[in-house]
């Protein structure tokens, strides 16, 4: 399926699961299930909280899908939003089982530009025009759900720098992206 | 709360979105903004705008397909929470069932009647419309009265070299059905705000043929809108942004 096919598909579903259809739910489910995992496993390794984080964002899925907005943005990010808050809520209710400070910072964006989604490609272009450490601390703290402290000890530099560089690093990035 | 000037500042504002929408937020302060999200729908809107400028990030983990049997846990938990209310319904049916002495014969019928409607799932379609084509626009009906679920969806599809472009309506059967005896559905063109009357709204109505012009109609409408009548002078029932989901393919 192509990934135009794909989101039409997720946005489908998501109206229909907004009309308590649970077929669309299961369908929504099968489409869904492998990303939304794959996302809450960076911010949660131990696989059986990650799956409890899962059950419970698909729970509110079926719960709270009358609050997507449609009309202003898409199922997907809609749901990566609310799975991701379900995570990191998960993880700051406990202790961080496995640290994660050895993985690398991810690269934004592996693939080649032809394999992306064009929104891709603007995030992609607009991240390599702010600076190094403004990137990887956002990036970073997107894909791990990391808290400041987190970040803090990640980077090895002060709370106050820290947070400037997400502040001004977001503030280039809806810039770049609104040009 | 909100009302304080510290949340009407644009730059307090454009943070708050961000960092929200980043998930740097401690509990507290993201438990704030969830409020003022449902508070203030143009906050609401920045929220929103700031989780589809990170969304191309969600494609960065790999994927992972979920643990077998989870899909049939999270199943099972819907469909208990769907069932509870009945359970409680007919204990409430069966104490009044009890303090009828008169009248016995009728009230049976009636509360077999009852029961067996209780019991039936709430909203089980068990098919889901067999759709042929692209499906091109989306619009998610709501009521003017703030309900939280919507009655309508409508999806447009194009038409194929089987079958012409059409309309289909799927109902919500949790919701209170209206009275839409007399209703008509329009569209409203994009560029000009004009009015255009696309069909009565026979009730239960599932599916529509378009010919080319209402599909066309459709193409450039902003918004989907059902009004109580013939006339659009009658009350707004139901309304919806009609999404573009897909290129338009004349």
């Amino acid at each position: 399926m192509t990934n135009d096919a794909w989101k039409r598909e997720v946005e489908q579903a998501l109206a229909q699961v907004k009309l308590q259809h649970q077929p669309s739910f299961e369908k929504l489910y099968e489409l869904t299930n492998a990303k939304l995992y794959g996302l809450v496993l960076k911010i949660i390794p131990d696989q059986a909280l990650a799956t409890d984080a899962l059950q419970e964002a698909y729970h509110k899925i079926w719960l709270n899908a009358e609050q997507h907005r449609a009309d202003l943005g898409s199922a997907w990010s809609w749901l990566c939003q609310l799975t991701r808050n379900q995570a990191i809520d998960r993880v700051r209710q406990r202790q961080r089982l496995q640290e994660t400070s050895d993985e690398e910072v991810p690269e934004a964006f592996s693939e080649s530009e032809a394999t992306l989604w064009p929104e891709h490609i603007d995030l992609n272009r607009c991240l390599q025009t702010i600076r190094a450490e403004q990137q990887n601390v956002i990036v970073h703290a997107y894909v791990y759900g990391s808290s400041h402290s987190e970040l803090v000890k990640k980077f090895d530099a002060p709370l106050g720098t820290l947070k400037s560089w997400i502040r001004r690093g977001l503030k280039e990035l809806r810039e770049c992206l609104e040009a | 709360m909100f009302r304080s000037l510290k949340y009407q500042n644009p730059v307090v504002r454009e943070h708050l979105a961000g960092q929200y929408a980043m998930g740097l937020l401690s509990n507290q302060v993201k438990k704030r903004v969830e409020a003022f999200i449902k508070y203030d729908a143009t906050f609401e809107q920045e929220v929103i705008h700031w989780q589809v400028r990170l969304a191309p990030l969600n494609e960065i983990p790999e994927e992972v397909p979920a643990p077998a049997g989870l899909k049939q846990k999270v199943l099972a938990r819907i469909q208990s929470e769907n069932q509870a209310p009945s359970s409680t319904l007919l204990e409430q049916v069966m104490i009044w069932w009890k303090s009828v002495l008169l009248w016995q014969g009728a009230a049976f019928a009636s509360i077999t009647a009852l029961i067996i409607f209780i019991t039936m799932p709430f909203n089980s379609p068990t098919q889901q419309t067999t759709s042929t084509g692209t499906l091109s626009y989306l619009a998610v009906m709501q009521s003017q009265q703030a309900s939280t679920e919507p009655p309508l969806v409508i999806s447009a599809y194009s038409k194929t070299e089987k079958s012409p472009s059409r309309l289909e309506f799927r109902w919500n059967e949790r919701t209170p059905n209206q009275d839409l005896s007399n209703a008509t559905l329009w569209a409203i063109e994009r560029e000009t705000g004009s009015f255009i009357q696309l069909t009565k709204l026979a009730v239960g109505i599932k599916k529509m043929n378009l010919t080319a012009a209402q599909w066309k109609a459709v193409n450039n409408s902003l918004e989907l809108i059902v009004v109580d009548g013939d006339s659009l002078s009658s009350r707004v029932l139901l309304r919806g942004t009609c999404l573009q989901l897909a290129n338009w393919v004349s």
